[in-house]
């Protein structure tokens, strides 16, 4: 599996959310990505990719498209 | 009842763990290198549970007692070691325990430190090492075990409080408020963890015949007996099958609760 594909599937699982809507998905536009969804979908990267993400990191992820920007500073490429 | 039954009742095996096979539950306890933490270890290990036994320190007595405790109730007990003061040595051992990617199923914060002192006679620095060690590392130990606990949707918390923070008593400005600050805490995680299926609790000790409470006098040990409507101290045991309980699936809708055990005062 990619690297992209890794954290597709990060948010299909952690958000329950079907692929298709995924690359522009954001807090805004995605109902179960509230705080719980938040949680749940930065275990799942966190597991994927065996990195932590630092509190800060956690309040910018608020889109599929910040993410990847936060990810690759952790040094994983896409 | 038979006795095969009885012991069977008293594992605490959520249904879901059952279903996909696994038979034992997996906790994590800090402070168990004696006292309360010693007696959970005992407590938990009885009831069928695998344990990470956190310290502070290597000991060879210690270890030597997780193994022969390990053997008896055929379960596993791993020691961890780091210091409650030291923030990377925190994570580095809560991560070794996340790493071997085993379910966690129980956090028991029992670790913590005590003292007594009015403030005129305290350092305020001696009060940060304590909300250090009492407080801050617990939250750090959360922090991070409840992510692991969010991806399983099912967790248990329990959270070491004390009746020094719900009772005021002069001298106990540092600790009590140390465990006020851990039982709100307790109260707030339940409400955030909540809809992860994770479960976070407190128990509040009244004195308990530990180390810790010799720091007391007779005379004051005695006065501390007298307050209990039991007239005596706590024992580590009963405080342990508190904790176990709150573990179990018979305590499953219990959330946010700050028990008290303290013989009624």
């Amino acid at each position: 599996m990619t690297n992209i594909e890794k954290l597709k599937n990060a948010f299909v699982e952690g958000l329950e959310i079907p692929v298709e809507g995924v690359e522009t998905a954001t807090m805004e536009n995605i109902d179960k990505w509230d705080s719980i969804g938040q949680m749940s979908l930065v275990a799942m990267i966190e597991d994927e990719f065996g990195i932590e993400l630092e509190p800060d990191e956690v309040m910018q992820f608020t889109s599929f498209a910040t993410g990847l920007e936060i990810l690759k500073h952790h040094n994983i490429d896409f | 009842m038979n006795v095969s039954n009885k012991r069977e009742q008293s594992k605490f095996v959520c249904p879901a763990e059952q279903e996909k096979g696994r038979t034992k539950s997996n906790i994590i306890i800090t402070g168990s290198n004696r006292g309360i933490g010693k007696s959970m270890v005992e407590a938990f290990a009885a009831t069928g549970a695998n344990i990470w036994a956190c310290a502070r320190k290597t000991n060879p007595d210690f270890e030597s007692w997780l193994k022969e405790t390990a053997e008896k109730h055929n379960v596993w007990i791993k020691p961890v070691y780091f210091e409650l003061t030291d923030a990377e040595a925190i994570n580095a051992g809560i991560q070794s325990i996340i790493d071997e990617g085993q379910p966690i199923d129980v956090l028991v914060n029992n670790a913590g430190i005590s003292t007594v002192g009015l403030l005129s006679m305290s350092k305020v620095e001696e009060i940060e090492k304590l909300f250090n060690v009492n407080y801050f590392a617990m939250l750090r130990i959360i922090q991070k075990v409840s992510k692991r606990m969010s991806r399983q949707r099912k967790g248990c918390i329990i959270n070491m409080g004390s009746i020094a923070g719900i009772e005021p008593q002069p001298g106990k400005i540092a600790y009590g408020s140390s465990k006020a600050a851990v039982m709100m805490m307790t109260k707030c995680l339940a409400k955030e963890l909540g809809p992860m299926g994770i479960r976070v609790n407190s128990i509040a000790p009244g004195p308990i015949e530990t180390e810790m409470i010799h720091q007391y006098k007779d005379d004051m040990l005695e006065k501390l007996a007298a307050e209990s409507a039991l007239r005596r101290l706590g024992r580590t045991e009963e405080l342990a099958q508190v904790a176990v309980f709150l573990a179990s699936e018979q305590a499953s809708y219990i959330n946010g609760e700050i028990i008290k055990v303290d013989g009624g005062r």
